[in-house]
């Protein structure tokens, strides 16, 4: 036999192994938060079809969004001249900046039912990284699983549950904690005065959880607690919500008296309006909205996030006393849900100084936002 | 950008378990996940220069970050591991002519190693496989055509039988 026919015969089975699916989002997430060397002069060759099946009614919903009229149709590319323009004979490519996913996801909030439930229920998974090692350095994942239920009625308690899920080194990590020896606990230095020492275990805990409503209030929107019924009065246009907002406003972080420009704060919190708050289907468009108009916010076109889900991506540069770093939010454009918020390293320092650019230092990723009848599962 | 991502991921989809697995028949899969990771980021701050079909590029690039980013040692000993599971993965399948052509393969030096595998396990043509490594087709098929040679020597210095009684003493000393 041809000798090159045997070894190709003897190529072991192993080479084939798929890789799964935490991987491909961290890799991928890790090439994309990159910094591209843009050569814009020159024209590249599409190999395929930009846009998948899925994806053709977002090019639909976004010629909807500014404003082109596109009657019932769901043939997206006749009707949508916001997208651009083939260039010469290549497949046509449709660019969606973050204000077109933004708008996108403001026209999908609309098609949410007002909800009825005696609780607003969402279910987050976390992560939060931290960087360890002796002999090597490398980043752990502490991660965690929260339910929340909020109570329409003020007379009924709101409840917190949460679990400490465990960490585990951060994909792609993994090689340079077998070489630190695979521990399964480590120690972290604390900013503290002194020098505080953190240990971190690779195992969970138990849930547990409690109440959280303060009388009424069941959240602090920008700064101030309000009440279920508070919530239900937020504006509905962008401009009224962005100023109702900014009254919270103080010059500092919502959580710290670290200086904080407006700007990264409105982004902050009108997330978090996005991500926790029981509001209406109004008050959501209006909110991606005020995101659609702040400066300086990026599209990450599609992104999958550490759950693996696919959204479409918007990023806006961070800087904090401890680094750069970029605030993401994933989103699913054709329901208008938040997916994952998340703060990614580009000149990591601090606590997380030697993480390596396009490291997601945390995440909250959200698997359920709905209204429900069922009782808070208390531990 | 979004068109640009979209590419960047059917590239990665198209790519990755091919780059993966060259890394790993370099290097071993110790170090591969990070090689690779590391290759894509490269390939995305440079997408506007890599060439379609981008296979060849990436594997360059993968040798690159293997020579540079992880030290001869670490490469070493992932190495030896991975040719070791080599022979001793299927035990059920020890088939005796996929020994002798592995341990024939583990016998060679690191450059003949490679050529073989672009070719026999990557698939690539000597002209593909010759801009992975650097050098012009004409070199490649030269030192292709000595790599092959050396492949079917070592196949025959070491008979089916010795091997298998190898690779038993070597799958005890290691249990």
């Amino acid at each position: 036999m041809n000798p090159m026919e045997q070894l190709r015969k003897a190529r072991p089975a192993h080479l084939d192994t798929p890789v799964d699916e935490g991987t491909r989002a961290a890799e991928l997430n890790y090439a994309m938060a990159q910094f591209r060397q843009a050569k814009p002069a020159r024209a590249r060759k599409i190999a395929k079809p930009v846009w998948g099946l899925g994806l053709a009614g977002v090019a639909a919903a976004t010629a909807v969004a500014v404003g082109v009229t596109a009657t019932g149709g769901t043939t997206p590319a006749p009707s949508a001249p916001a997208v651009a323009a083939p260039q010469g004979e290549q497949q046509p490519a449709v660019k969606l900046s973050a204000k077109q996913v933004l708008l996108v996801a403001a026209e999908s909030s609309l098609k949410a039912k007002a909800g009825s439930g005696a609780y607003w229920h969402i279910v987050t998974s976390s992560g939060n990284a931290q960087q360890v090692g002796t002999k090597v350095q490398y980043t752990v994942n502490s991660l965690g699983r929260s339910e929340t239920w909020i109570a329409r009625s003020p007379k009924v308690d709101s409840w917190w549950v949460s679990q400490n899920l465990g960490t585990k080194p951060a994909p792609g990590s993994e090689a340079a904690w077998k070489q630190d020896g695979s521990p399964t606990t480590w120690t972290v230095k604390v900013a503290k005065r002194g020098g505080g020492k953190l240990l971190i275990d690779s195992k969970g805990g138990k849930p547990f959880g409690n109440p959280i409503n303060v009388g009424d209030k069941i959240a602090d929107l920008a700064g101030t607690n309000v009440s279920f019924a508070e919530l239900q009065t937020l504006p509905t246009t962008a401009a009224a919500l962005k100023a109702r907002l900014m009254q919270g406003y103080a010059g500092h972080g919502t959580e710290s008296d670290e200086p904080q420009d407006a700007d990264a704060w409105l982004f902050q919190v009108t997330s978090g309006v996005l991500s926790d708050m029981p509001v209406k289907p109004a008050v959501r468009a209006a909110a991606y909205k005020v995101l659609a108009g702040l400066d300086g916010v990026r599209s990450l076109g599609e992104v999958t996030d550490a759950l693996g889900r696919k959204g479409q991506g918007i990023g806006r540069a961070e800087s904090w006393p401890n680094g750069q770093y970029e605030r993401q939010l994933i989103i699913d454009p054709e329901t208008g849900l938040l997916l994952t918020d998340q703060i990614v390293a580009v000149h990591a320092g601090g606590q997380w100084a030697g993480a390596k650019p396009g490291t997601v230092v945390n995440y909250n990723a959200i698997t359920k936002a709905e209204w429900t009848n069922n009782k808070p599962v208390k531990p | 950008m979004t068109d640009d991502s979209h590419r960047f991921t059917t590239m990665y989809d198209e790519c990755r378990q091919r780059v993966w697995a060259y890394v790993v028949s370099q290097a071993g899969r110790q170090v591969a996940d990070e090689v690779v990771s590391e290759t894509f980021a490269i390939a995305w701050r440079r997408f506007d220069d890599v060439p379609d079909p981008a296979l060849p590029w990436l594997l360059g690039v993968a040798r690159n970050v293997l020579r540079d980013n992880i030290r001869a040692e670490i490469r070493r000993e992932s190495l030896a591991a991975e040719l070791r599971a080599w022979t001793e993965e299927d035990h059920a399948d020890w088939v005796a002519e996929r020994l002798a052509v592995v341990n024939a393969l583990a016998s060679l030096t690191q450059e003949e190693r490679e050529l073989l595998i672009l070719v026999a396990w990557q698939g690539l043509s000597p002209r593909d496989a010759a801009r992975v490594i650097g050098c012009s087709p004409a070199a490649f098929r030269v030192r292709l055509h000595r790599a092959r040679k050396r492949l079917v020597q070592a196949m025959k210095t070491a008979p089916v039988a010795r091997i298998q009684s190898r690779v038993r003493n070597l799958s005890e000393e290691w249990s």
